[in-house]
Order: C-alpha cells, then sequence, then structure tokens
C-alpha cells in the first residue's frame, strides 16, 4: 500500500515537471501573435498566483476526501440496512406460510429491534442527523408486528379450543388464520416502506 | 431502599416462551407462577423494591409479557398501585419494552376496574 502511494507520488511529481518543460520550451521557441510575454513577474503577482494554486490543492484534497469519506461511511449504513430488510424479508416469508415458532418470531423481532438501535448508533457517529420522525416510525411498524405476530388471547383453555382464533399457539407453535396473515403482510409492508424512507434519507445526506 | 433482582435469562429461560403453559414451554403464566409472584408478594411484604432485568434473552413475544405482568392484577389480584412502588424494569437491549410492561399493567387495571 505504501510503495503504491509513493509510485503514484513519483509519476505526478514527473507528470508535473515534463508539463513544466513542454511549457517553457513553448515559450522560449514559440511566438504567440497579438501577445507579449513578459520575461519579469512582479512578486506580488507570484505571491497572488502562490495563494490561489495552493488554496486550490487544499480545497480539492479536503472536499474530495470529506466526499469519499461520506459515500464510504453512507455505503456502510445502506448495507446494514439492507440486513435489516434481509432479516424481515425471512420473517415475512415463514409467517406468511401459516405457521412459526413462538420463540423464532420473538427472536426476529429482537434481532430487527437491535440492527436498528445499531444503525442509529453509527448514523450519530458518523454525524449525520436523522430525524426522529422516521426513527419513530419504524419503533411503531416494529412493535405493531410484534403484536400482530406474537399476541395470542387472554382466554381461558376451553374458549380457546371453543373459538375461531386469528391466532393459536400449540406446542410452542403459532398458526394464524388467513385473516391474519393478511393483517400481517400489511404490517410488514409497513416496515419495508419505513426502511426505504430511511435509505432514501442516508443517501440524500 | 432494599431490592430484589430477578434476572430472566438467568432465573427463568434465555428463550421465553407464549402466553400459556398449555401453549408451550417457558410461558409467561409459568414465569409468573413460579418467579414474579411470588417474589412480588414477598417484596410487597417487606417494602423492598422488585428490579426485573429482560435483557440477555432471545426475545420476548408480546403475550408473555403481558400474561407476566398483566396477570399479577387479572389472576394474581394485586393491586396496580403496589406493582408500581416497587416495581423497576431494566431493558437496556430493547428499551421500548420498559413503557410496553407500564402499559400492560395499566391496561390490566382499567380492565379490572371495569
Amino acid at each position: 500500500m505504501h510503495t503504491k502511494n509513493l509510485l503514484s507520488n513519483i509519476i505526478k511529481v514527473l507528470f508535473g515537471l515534463v508539463l513544466l518543460a513542454i511549457g517553457i520550451l513553448i515559450g522560449k521557441f514559440y511566438n504567440f501573435p497579438h501577445f507579449e510575454i513578459s520575461k519579469s513577474i512582479d512578486l506580488i503577482n507570484l505571491f497572488s498566483i502562490v495563494v490561489t494554486v495552493g488554496l486550490a490543492i487544499i480545497i480539492t484534497v479536503f472536499f474530495d476526501k470529506r466526499k469519499n469519506d461520506n459515500r464510504v461511511e453512507k455505503d456502510l449504513i445502506l448495507r446494514r440496512v439492507d440486513n435489516v430488510y434481509e432479516i424481515t424479508a425471512e420473517l415475512q416469508k415463514e409467517s406468511i406460510s401459516g405457521t412459526i415458532p413462538y420463540t423464532e418470531a420473538a427472536s426476529s423481532i429482537k434481532r430487527i429491534n437491535t440492527a436498528m438501535q445499531s444503525i442509529y448508533k453509527t448514523i450519530e457517529k458518523c454525524q449525520f442527523s436523522i430525524k426522529d420522525d422516521i426513527k419513530e416510525s419504524i419503533k411503531n411498524a416494529i412493535g405493531d408486528l410484534r403484536d400482530i405476530l406474537t399476541d395470542t388471547p387472554k382466554m381461558s383453555e376451553e374458549q380457546i379450543q371453543n373459538s375461531e382464533l386469528p391466532i393459536e399457539v400449540k406446542d410452542g407453535i403459532i398458526y394464524y388464520n388467513r385473516q391474519r396473515i393478511a393483517q400481517i403482510e400489511a404490517k410488514f409492508d409497513a416496515i419495508k416502506d419505513s426502511l426505504l424512507e430511511l435509505q432514501i434519507r442516508i443517501n440524500k445526506k | 431502599m432494599e431490592s430484589l433482582e430477578i434476572k430472566i435469562a438467568r432465573d427463568f429461560s434465555f428463550s421465553p416462551g407464549p402466553r400459556y403453559i398449555d401453549e408451550g414451554k417457558n410461558s409467561g403464566e409459568q414465569f409468573r407462577k413460579h418467579v414474579l409472584y411470588p417474589k412480588f408478594k414477598e417484596a410487597i411484604k417487606t417494602n423492598i423494591k422488585i428490579v426485573v432485568d429482560l435483557d440477555g434473552t432471545d426475545g420476548y413475544g408480546t403475550s408473555f409479557l403481558e400474561e407476566a405482568f398483566g396477570g399479577l392484577i387479572r389472576i394474581d389480584k394485586l393491586s396496580y398501585e403496589e406493582i408500581i412502588k416497587c416495581l423497576k424494569i431494566i431493558s437496556k437491549e430493547e428499551n421500548y419494552l420498559i413503557d410496553d410492561v407500564f402499559e400492560y399493567l395499566k391496561d390490566a387495571h382499567e380492565e379490572s376496574a371495569k
């Protein structure tokens, strides 16, 4: 890595020297019609040129580096949001099949939540600010999903057996009816919409 | 004020289950009956605080937490005020669960008052 940088710098210096040599040769052997080239330069003009060139280099290097760093950080954060999207998609696939182990549904929701907390911390570290409304919207969407996936009715065993319930748990496995599956789908859509909104906002930073 | 700590991952299960014992292993009902209610009775009697630490588990479903905490009022007939006075919840991993638990207690209190 160090050798590569050194080589790149040597090439840049050589290129600069070649350009300088070409400039001197053109100035010496070619006469520009209608222009007079002065052989002297005053000190203030020279200072002004040096300062202008110096500022141009500093600004270019500083802003390019900053822009580049921002892009890398944004890409890293967006990739982590993609991971949350994947966990959400896996949970959706399994739950809309109509059955899912209770502990698996609960643990997937926790994974989504903790991944989101970690993303917000990274966003803060990178000094991008994300408005609270999107965080609130994601939090509510995840909370709603947790309820619709894992909230079973408060009933006695007898009542449970004699009712047509949208959600039932037997031997630790949750069973959803069609109506509940449709509601679950709607909640997943809400989460995905909020995640997409977050990605768009991060990308605009 | 002295306190009594319950860490669910250590004192009950790493993988909390559904609402009722009949529905599967490590249910909220089981947790309430065997861990939470006996400790609450003791805490209320001796006037000490109960600290319930929710961290370190696989995650909680809504009905586990509702049954465990709401059931203290609905089934075990503890008073809402006494529970609120001596309960402290720790949840660093999923901090919104703290509000959820107090919401379940409030709902159970309002339902029982009807």
